[in-house]
Order: structure tokens, then sequence, then C-alpha cells
């Protein structure tokens, strides 16, 4: 027994440890991306106001609970712009999307400004485009 | 429309106390192991139709929050997506306690097992789903 207890012990701290470092690299990648213009080829509803891209994917539970988010923010004052993950890959991978549902927050200017991986709440996201408007 | 707000606490205390008793009953190993897999299995599948069959959050719920120990904190969260997650979760711990009980491919069992309590680990800590993140990857790499 002695030896399983050793197990889980050393199992836990390698797992633990390893998701430290993935959870700082995750982190870096995104700052790294920070910043970067958005690409020309998407055209905007409506220069100049914030914007959320909002990458959704097929057989994802969280992606309708996201578009509901969305769509209680004030959606006159910003630019809402949904784009299927996988078929998206140049938006997707300039934004360094990971995962379904995933946003990117885009200031006036055009400028990467944050990347939320998985669901965030109405709250959350306005405070982000608050933050950037 | 609103959306619901959950209990952010309630849910964390489940998802440790689930990696807990897998670990536990690793430790344990055997019939007894093989017991308490069974049980988890059966307290992750029952207890997401029927609340009343989730003995961590009844625990929680009468013993952790009246007394202080624990308070509720309650957020708008992706339940859709934990509640596929869930009975996912809860199938494969069934099947790791069969092999269990049955003796058959131990180390199959608990590599299952481990695998389950590792995707729980993502979420209590880093509220990040495991399984959205193997779908989207297999898309991205198919389509």
């Amino acid at each position: 027994m002695l030896e399983r207890v050793l197990i889980v012990v050393v199992a836990a701290l390698v797992v633990g440890l390893a998701l430290l470092v993935v959870r700082s690299r995750v982190a870096d990648r995104t700052r790294a991306r920070l910043g970067r213009p958005l690409p020309e080829a998407l055209r905007l509803e409506r220069p100049g106001l914030p914007t959320v891209l909002y990458f959704y994917g097929a057989a994802c539970a969280a992606c309708a609970q996201q578009r509901r988010a969305l769509t209680s923010l004030p959606t006159e004052r910003l630019n809402v712009v949904a784009l299927d993950a996988a078929h998206q890959t140049e938006l997707a991978e300039w934004a360094g999307v990971l995962t379904v549902p995933s946003t990117a927050i885009v200031d006036p200017q055009g400028r990467l400004r944050a990347v939320n991986h998985g669901f965030r709440p109405a709250d959350e996201l306005a405070a982000q485009l608050a933050a950037v408007a | 429309m609103a959306d619901e707000m959950f209990d952010v606490t309630a849910r964390k205390f489940h998802q440790w106390g689930v990696v807990l008793l897998s670990a536990l009953a690793f430790v344990l190993g055997g019939a007894a192991g093989g017991a308490i897999m069974l049980a988890l299995g059966l307290l992750m599948v029952v207890g997401r139709f029927r609340d009343e069959a989730d003995l961590l959050r009844g625990f929680y719920r009468a013993v952790l929050v009246p007394r202080g120990i624990l308070r509720p904190r309650m957020a708008v969260e992706d339940r859709a997506t934990r509640r596929i997650a869930r009975v996912l979760g809860g199938t494969v711990q069934l099947l790791a306690a069969l092999l269990l009980l049955t003796g058959q491919a131990p180390g199959l069992a608990w590599g299952l097992a481990g695998l389950i309590a590792f995707m729980v680990v993502l979420d209590a800590a880093f509220d990040f789903c495991a399984l959205c993140f193997v779908v989207h990857q297999v898309r991205r790499a198919t389509a």
C-alpha cells in the first residue's frame, strides 16, 4: 500500500508541475499575440468600435451559452463576429485559439487586447470591452 | 434570457472529491478499490439526473455550508458541457470498476480512472474543458 501512496504523491506532484508549466506557456503565448492588428481580410461592419471575435465549433455544448452571453451585450456599440474555429484557421491562429468557445477582444483601433479560452459570462466580456473602449 | 447562476464552490468540492476518492481507490486497490470506483461511477452518472444521489454535493449542502466551512459562490457557468462530461466520465469510471471487480486488465482500469481524474483536475483547478480542447484539435486537424 505504501508503494501505491508514493505513486499517487509522485503523480500529483508531476501533474501539478506540468500543469503550472503549461499554464505559464499558454499565458506567454497569449501575451505575445496582444497588440497584433486584425488581419486585413476581416472587414468589420462598424470600424472604430470594440470587437468581439467569437470562435465556435460543431458538437460544442457551451457555444450556445456563449452565443447567448454575447447577445446580451450592447451589440449596437460593438462588433460581434462569429467564426467557425476549425474553418477560419487564419483568424483562429492569429488569436491563438486553443479550444471552443473562445473569445478575442479587439480594441477600436483593431488591435488584439485579450483572448479567453473557454466560456466567459457576459459581465466578464463587458468588463473587458469597457477596458478597451 | 438571463443565464442561470450556479454554485462554483459546490462544483469544485464535488470535483476535488472525485479526484481524492479516485486516489483512495487506487491506494486501496483490489476489490475495495473497484467498489469505490463503482460507487464513484454511479455517483457521477446517477447524480447527473437525480440530485439526491450526488452524496458529495449532499455533504457539501448539509454539512459544509451550514457550518461555514465552505461558502457558496454563485456565477454563470458552462453547465451543458459539464453535464455531458460528467456522464461520459462516470461511464468510463463504471467500466474501470467493472474491470477491477472482475480482475481483468487492472492496468487499463487504473489508466482510464487516472485519465478521468486528470480531466477533472483540469476543470477544478483551471476551469479548462479538456474534452472541448480535444474535440477542437481533432476537428481542426481533420477540417
